[in-house]
């Protein structure tokens, strides 16, 4: 299998001296394309530093990220937000859609940005939007959709074009059970579109959808798992173990 | 109240840039009033304390002391200044010597002492510091006064006429006077006036208002107008403060508070503000103003006492800083209070409301201010209605502009469409500080553009910069003034004089200027002390006037139309008809010239037509050689007229002026008014640096506000160029439609104002314009362009 995102012996330090932190200490991890990885653990473990480093959002201390071909250390800024725009796709727990862009121009953002013109960037949103059963709310405005809505509109856009990992934070810890779970739905059929996935979750049912679990503590990954076959598994004829 | 305090008390830093500005304002503010009022001269100078002043000239010391004393008899108490001049050795003019009481009960207040002590006895003097440098004298040395040696004793002044310049002696043993004036305190009455004639008094007057306190409502005026502005600004930061507390409300509101509690928060921290801001701006003020004292006094011409305020309009100044901030935390205290509580827990913003109502309010006004300001002419209330209807309309017609500006960005890359729907999604800190922006460079543009209309063009003013009129005295501006004799030796001296400086311009033509003067009248007192005789002067009877209105002078004097000064305004001498009196522009049925002494006394003047000329001081009346000769009058040298190849150089003006101060003549070139270079190049930068400090507000709390979806922008992939042109793009649109709407409501405003004479506004301040429409916005996007490339922090966080 290839590896869509490998992190090596990372890092991360916030602040220093009295109030030095260890957010991630010496972390291996990697995800397969088409693998969809859980990071559980308790509050503070470092869940969220773990995915924004993985996002290119942060830089390690140290250690090494390497994304699909790309080693992200030797990149410069814009060449790390071009990977943004081309290869990773963020969901957040609390949807974070620009208020001012209606749900086709959320979607279409990374696009636009990359260059790509209106018209094709709305076509290929339009699509995304289809394909998560959310055309009619294509022009609606952020505060015109409801939670669930909200982040299906986050996952568009987080899928949208050629993405090769996803990385959602907490992606149902603002939704009830019913749009959790169809969230979680969502990202695994995602990932067996071939986009590897990192969902952070403190759910141990919604986590029982991805093909792995990985434990963090105190920044550190204390146990990696292939979890109980979810729900889905029971239909599914080729579950993973 | 108590919480309103202590959550004051906590984010009071947040505030110090609104108590800054305003802090600035008010201290602004209360010095302009103070110098408002302080500006005009005082009628103290001619007064004193006294609201009556008589003045008895031309008689013998009985007659004048017999008057005096049924004054006295009359009024009661009264003080009495003796007035006479005095040739003093060595100097041209003579001297005004004035006895007077320092201690007198009405007249002390007209007089301070600067050094030395009064005068008390006969033989003793004081004198103000310019006679006594004129005539190098200091205390203690002797002046010699008309045959009278007199011991200087002390140094004075009229402290409310610096200008003032005169010798004090006692009243006792001061010779007799050529003129006294008596100052009482009495009411007018009938009675007291026929009192007055009937004694033979030569002027009477009472105390009138004096435009001291005019000066400073005026000024005042002013301040509401800088208020009105700092309003917004406040308004915008305040609108901050209450998007920051929106889940500390939603607490609150959770916990009992009621949407009174919610308002009186906001509202508490506006007053607080603006209490301190008053406070502080009364501090700076004052100190300002005991600095400026001293530069003012010699610019006004009189002392200045540090607390002779308009202590009634200062208490208003400052209970305009305190209602400003507090009007200003007014409607984001109302947004605050009206925000549903789960929306405030959950720092969900509301949804903004359509701004269409209120902006379609901004046309009507807008047209109504117009309205007023074109009908205005001379009605104050019309004018300060047109110009408050004018600013009110601004903020409104902000909003629509930012509506509109949303819809035509539809199709705009992604960085630049967001920040415009930005503008839109935060449309009541935008519309705020749009109001500030174009209400700041309005100011500013209608001052550039009014000074614009008003300069002279060069075929305009009072002379060309290749012109000078040279005269004999200064009184030549003053309508039928006395003109100088000169002995035919002076007269022969300023020729040459005249000459010898024309041929050193090169090819100059100098025009000999001749009065015409009425040959036989009694010579009368010049305002320099020298005698002259009554200039002819053409005259019209005003329509509607009595027939004992005396008819009005329209030619100040009539110079003789001489051969040169004919071809030099490009006549042919023999061209003008037999029988013509006055060459002139004016048209009137009956233009008079004076009669014979003697005889009758106007005559009706036959006239031929002049070309008017475009410069003011040139002749623009010219009376025949032909009328001089049938009305027996004689022509008198009063002036010359030199007309360069080119501009006259600085050195060459200076060189005129020492001409005349050697000649006893008054030299006057082109007079360019006020530097209004410099004031339109300081209107507009104060415009501009206005504008960009509101806009260095409200681009970072704009932006600040969308830090989240910064957030997500950078997630999604955007770079430093994004982010640049998110700030360069809000900061750009704001700039720009503040500055076009500043620019259109001047421009709307001062074409109301100037109806009657809209060519004025072809003259386009070109420069000022393209610094505020394309300047400013350019050097607002350059600089959130610079500043904002920097990748937001904690991205692992929410803003």
């Amino acid at each position: 299998m290839t590896s869509a995102l490998e992190l090596r012996r990372v890092s991360k330090i916030y602040g220093s001296g009295p109030t030095k932190v260890h957010a991630l200490a010496d972390v291996d991890l990697s995800v397969d394309v088409g693998e969809l990885v859980a990071v559980m653990g308790p509050s503070g473990c470092g869940k969220s530093t773990l995915l924004t480093i993985a996002g290119t959002l942060e830089e390690p201390t140290s250690g090494k990220v390497v994304i699909g071909e790309h080693d992200v250390g030797v990149l410069s800024r814009d060449g790390r937000a071009r990977l943004r725009r081309q290869s990773i796709g963020f969901v957040f727990q609390d949807f974070n859609l620009i208020p001012a862009l209606s749900a086709v121009e959320n979607v279409a953002l990374p696009l636009e940005l990359d260059g790509v013109r209106i018209k094709a960037a709305r076509a290929a949103a339009l699509e995304a939007l289809v394909r998560l059963d959310m055309a009619a709310q294509a022009d609606r405005f952020p505060d015109e959709l409801s939670g669930g809505e909200s982040q299906r509109v986050a996952i568009a856009r987080a899928v949208v074009g050629e993405r090769q990992l996803l990385l959602a934070d907490e992606p149902t810890g603002a939704l009830d059970s019913v749009n959790g779970e169809a969230v979680m739905r969502l990202l695994r059929a995602a990932s067996h579109d071939g986009v590897a996935g990192v969902v952070v979750t403190h759910d141990a049912h919604l986590a029982s959808w991805a093909d792995r679990v990985v434990f963090l503590r105190d920044g550190r990954v204390v146990d990696q798992t292939a979890p109980r076959p979810g729900p889905e598994s029971l239909l599914a004829p080729t579950a993973k173990p | 109240m108590r919480l309103a305090v202590r959550v004051y008390r906590r984010e009071w830093r947040q505030q110090i840039l609104v108590i800054a500005l305003l802090t600035f304002t008010v201290a602004g503010a209360l010095d302009l009033i103070a110098a408002a009022y302080n500006t005009p001269d005082s009628l103290d100078a001619r007064y004193g304390t006294a609201n009556l002043s008589i003045r008895f000239g031309g008689l013998g010391p009985q007659a004048v002391n017999a008057k005096v004393a049924a004054v006295r008899a009359r009024l009661g108490t009264i003080d009495v200044i003796e007035q006479r001049s005095s040739t003093i050795p060595g100097l041209t003019r003579p001297v005004n010597v004035q006895a007077q009481d320092p201690r007198g009960p009405y007249g002390a207040a007209m007089l301070r002492l600067v050094s030395g002590r009064y005068p008390t006895v006969a033989g003793e003097a004081a004198m103000t510091d310019q006679v006594a440098a004129l005539m190098r004298l200091r205390v203690g040395r002797t002046l010699t006064l008309t045959n009278r040696r007199l011991s200087v004793v002390g140094v004075v002044e009229n402290p409310y006429d610096l200008n003032a310049e005169f010798v004090l002696v006692p009243p006792v043993g001061a010779g007799p006077p050529e003129s006294v004036t008596v100052l009482a305190a009495a009411r007018p009455s009938r009675q007291l006036g026929g009192f007055l004639r009937r004694i033979g008094a030569t002027i009477w007057e009472f105390r009138g208002a004096d435009g001291r306190t005019a000066g400073a409502t005026y000024a005042l005026a002013v301040v509401v107008l800088a208020m009105f502005l700092v309003c917004f600004v406040a308004a915008s930061a305040f609108i901050t403060m209450a998007q920051r507390r929106t889940r500390q409300f939603g607490l609150l509101a959770a916990t009992g508070a009621t949407d009174r509690h919610v308002r009186l928060i906001m509202l508490a921290a506006g007053a607080t503000t603006g209490t301190v801001a008053a406070a502080l701006g009364a501090a700076v003020g004052a100190a300002l103003w005991i600095t400026m004292i001293p530069r003012l006094e010699p610019a006004v011409g009189h002392r200045i006492e540090p607390f002779s305020l308009p202590w009634w309009l200062i208490g208003a100044c400052l209970l305009m800083g305190v209602v400003t901030a507090t009007a200003a935390a007014w409607w984001p205290a109302r947004a605050a209070a009206r925000i549903p509580v789960t929306q405030a827990l959950s720092l969900r913003p509301p949804r903004p409301r359509p701004a269409r109502r209120w902006a379609v309010l901004g046309l009507p006004l807008l047209l109504f201010g117009v309205a007023c300001l074109r009908l205005g002419a001379g009605n104050l209330a019309l004018v300060l209605a047109g110009t408050a209807a004018t600013l009110v309309a601004l903020p409104f017609i902000g909003l629509l502009t930012i509506r509109g500006l949303t819809r035509a960005g539809a199709r705009l890359p992604v960085a630049v469409r967001l920040a415009i729907r930005d503008l839109r999604r935060h449309q009541a800190r935008s519309g705020a500080a749009l109001a500030a922006i174009s209400l700041g460079l309005a100011v500013a543009a209608v001052v550039v553009i009014a000074m614009a209309a008003s300069e002279p063009t060069a075929a305009e003013g009072n002379l060309s910069d290749r012109q000078l009129l040279i005269t004999v005295n200064e009184s030549r501006g003053v309508t039928g003034a006395p003109i100088p004799e000169r002995t035919p030796a002076e007269t022969v001296a300023a020729d040459g004089a005249v000459g010898r400086f024309a041929a050193a311009l090169g090819a100059a033509t100098v025009i000999r200027l001749d009065a015409a003067v009425v040959a036989g009248a009694t010579p009368e007192p010049d305002i320099g002390g020298r005698t002259g005789v009554p200039p002819v002067s053409l005259l019209v009877q005003v329509p509607g006037a009595q027939e004992t209105d005396l008819p009005r002078d329209i030619s100040g004097r009539l110079f003789v139309a001489t051969p040169e000064i004919l071809r030099y305004y490009g006549l042919d001498p023999t061209a003008i008809p037999p029988g013509t009196d006055v060459l002139t522009p004016h048209t009137a049925d009956d233009l008079l010239l004076p009669g014979r002494v003697g005889g009758s006394r106007w005559i009706r003047a036959t006239t031929a037509p002049l070309p008017r000329f475009g410069y003011r001081s040139l002749p623009d009346s010219l009376l025949s050689p032909q009328a001089l000769r049938r009305h027996g009058w004689r022509a008198v040298r009063t002036g010359w007229l030199i007309e360069a190849g080119r501009p006259l150089t600085t050195a060459q003006l200076a060189a005129a002026r020492d001409l005349a101060l050697e000649n006893g003549l008054v030299v006057e070139s082109r007079d360019t008014g006020p530097p209004q270079t410099q004031i339109r190049a300081a209107a507009t930068t104060a415009g501009a640096v206005l504008a960009l400090g509101v806009l260095a507000m409200t681009v970072g709390l704009l932006r600040g506000e969308a830090a989240r979806d910064l957030r997500t922008l950078t997630a999604t992939g955007a770079n430093r160029r994004i982010r640049r042109t998110l700030a360069a793009t809000t900061a750009l649109a704001l700039a720009l439609l503040g500055a076009i709407l500043g620019v259109g409501a001047a421009y709307l405003s001062v074409g109301a104002i100037l109806a009657g004479d809209i060519d004025l506004l072809e003259r386009v301040p070109v420069a000022e314009l393209a610094v505020t429409i394309i300047g400013v916005p350019l050097i607002a996007a350059g600089g959130a362009w610079l500043f904002a490339g920097r990748e937001p922090r904690n991205l692992t966080r929410q803003p």
